[in-house]
């Protein structure tokens, strides 16, 4: 398909933002500006004319909207302002995905993992799991697992109160850490949410998982700091950075750039990244303002 | 305020009375000790540790205290801290994490997001695998809700009230 969306013939020179020559795919939402929808269903129906350009034109079509430097930006702009955005979009991948599954992280065993940005990220991606994967830095899509997707109204939600949704940058990760881990000193917590840090993270992690310890096991995480670590210093920082792991969920992957890793051409960003931290456990049935929609794989391409 | 010493489940104090034996399907390893001691939820934890790289197998033995209201506390703080809107009496919008204080003791309980679940913090104790924490549980989801241990907590509640427990 990328061989036919790439017919140079039929394209007329328009420049846009975030449009290239080279495509003839001007319906695709990653060559419209974002207009914020009036209401879930309007964001549903922005959804099914996405998912008409796919299906005609193909994945291709489903490239970012943003360029890296501009979702670098609507990064940097969320640490100051918070996140602007209404509208949420939510991969989820799952073994079953009835109503009463949980709408979060489920348990250890990986019952259900999910990736969350705003909706004007990634309204190119449809309901194509395969398109949000790419968009979303999701680089190990199975094609046999269970995927849904919902869009989140967080004006409407009950999310918007009992939830903590934000850009997961290293600021904004640290600021979320000392005012809710507050038995963490809020220096360590500063100490260890920067990329420098995050280098340093990876050689005692890895350490840890080859003696067999647990991160989210507290006492396993002590008894391998107290023999791994002779310094002080870097014992306490490995705890505080171990402890938003595993309270937080920012394993030693998380690069703290608020941005998703885009797994297609031309530009390394997808989308902007949220976290969703939810107070309590919770399930589609308990969760208001949020509309579910199949997650299939558009045909014809 | 009384100062703990580490139980030893083999060899109980007189005048400790052991509640409940639970392992979290979470943790499979750890089995823990619920016991009531001199006034005290006390929590004694242990797990023998096997470290592959090294070949070498350690016991880690942990423990929690808190004042035996911590019963009625814990049901009390899910429901109505964490489970209510800001509006309906919950804490604040935004907001994963209560601090209050029970019976002089600080304590801190927060929602987990790695193994789902609730982090019970007494910021009035150290720990005594390392002394420079503060003493910790991990309660998860399926601890509480599945293996019926929040159902164990209201049911301890229930007899603290009466004077039972």
């Amino acid at each position: 398909m990328a061989q036919q969306a790439a017919k140079r013939s039929d394209i007329i020179p328009k420049p846009k933002r975030g449009r290239r020559d080279d495509r003839d795919d001007d319906a695709s939402a990653a060559n419209k500006p974002y207009r914020e929808p009036a209401n879930l269903e309007e964001a549903v129906e922005r959804l099914n004319q996405q998912r008409a350009v796919l299906a005609e034109k193909g994945l291709d079509a489903a490239r970012p909207r943003y360029s890296d430097a501009e979702l670098t930006e609507m990064a940097k702009r969320a640490e100051t302002q918070g996140l602007g955005d209404r509208f949420i979009v939510r991969l989820t991948e799952r073994r079953h995905a009835g109503d009463s599954d949980n709408i979060g992280p489920v348990d250890a065993n990986g019952n259900a993992k999910y990736w969350t940005a705003p909706l004007k990220t990634v309204e190119p991606g449809d309901t194509d799991p395969r398109a949000l994967a790419s968009l979303l830095g999701k680089d190990n899509y199975d094609p046999n697992a269970d995927y849904s997707v919902a869009i989140v109204d967080l004006e409407k939600s009950n999310l918007r109160e009992e939830a903590n949704t934000f850009v997961p940058t290293f600021n904004n990760m640290a600021d979320f850490a000392k005012k809710e881990l507050t038995d963490y000193d809020p220096k360590r917590i500063d100490e260890v949410m920067t990329q420098d840090y995050a280098k340093h993270y990876t050689a005692p992690r890895e350490a840890m998982d080859r003696k067999g310890y647990d991160v989210h096991d507290s006492r396993q995480v002590k008894e391998f700091a107290d023999a791994y670590f002779d310094e002080t210093d870097a014992r306490e920082r490995f705890k505080a950075r171990a402890a938003i792991e595993s309270q937080l969920g920012a394993n030693a992957r998380f690069m703290g750039d608020g941005r998703t890793e885009y797994l297609g051409d031309g530009q390394t960003a997808g989308a902007l990244e949220t976290y969703t931290f939810d107070r309590k456990p919770r399930t589609y049935e308990n969760l208001t303002g949020v509309q579910r929609l199949d997650a299939e794989p558009v045909n014809g391409d | 305020m009384p100062d703990f010493e580490l139980l030893n489940p083999d060899a109980m104090p007189t005048d400790a009375r052991l509640l409940l034996r639970s392992t979290p399907n979470d943790f499979p390893k750890q089995e823990h000790f619920f016991v009531v001691w001199q006034g005290y939820l006390v929590v004694y934890d242990q797990q023998l540790h096997y470290n592959p790289e090294d070949d070498v197998s350690k016991w880690i033995r942990d423990q929690v205290e808190f004042p035996l209201a911590i019963v009625a506390w814990l049901p009390w703080a899910l429901e109505e801290k964490f489970f209510k809107a800001p509006n309906e009496g919950g804490i604040p919008a935004g907001s994963i994490s209560y601090r209050d204080t029970l019976e002089g003791e600080s304590l801190l309980m927060n929602r987990s997001g790695g193994v789902a679940g609730y982090r019970l913090v007494n910021m009035s104790r150290y720990d005594y695998i390392s002394s420079v924490d503060y003493q910790d549980i991990q309660f998860t989801d399926q601890w509480l809700f599945d293996q019926g241990l929040l159902d164990q907590f209201k049911a301890w509640a229930e007899q603290y009230r009466n004077g039972e427990l």
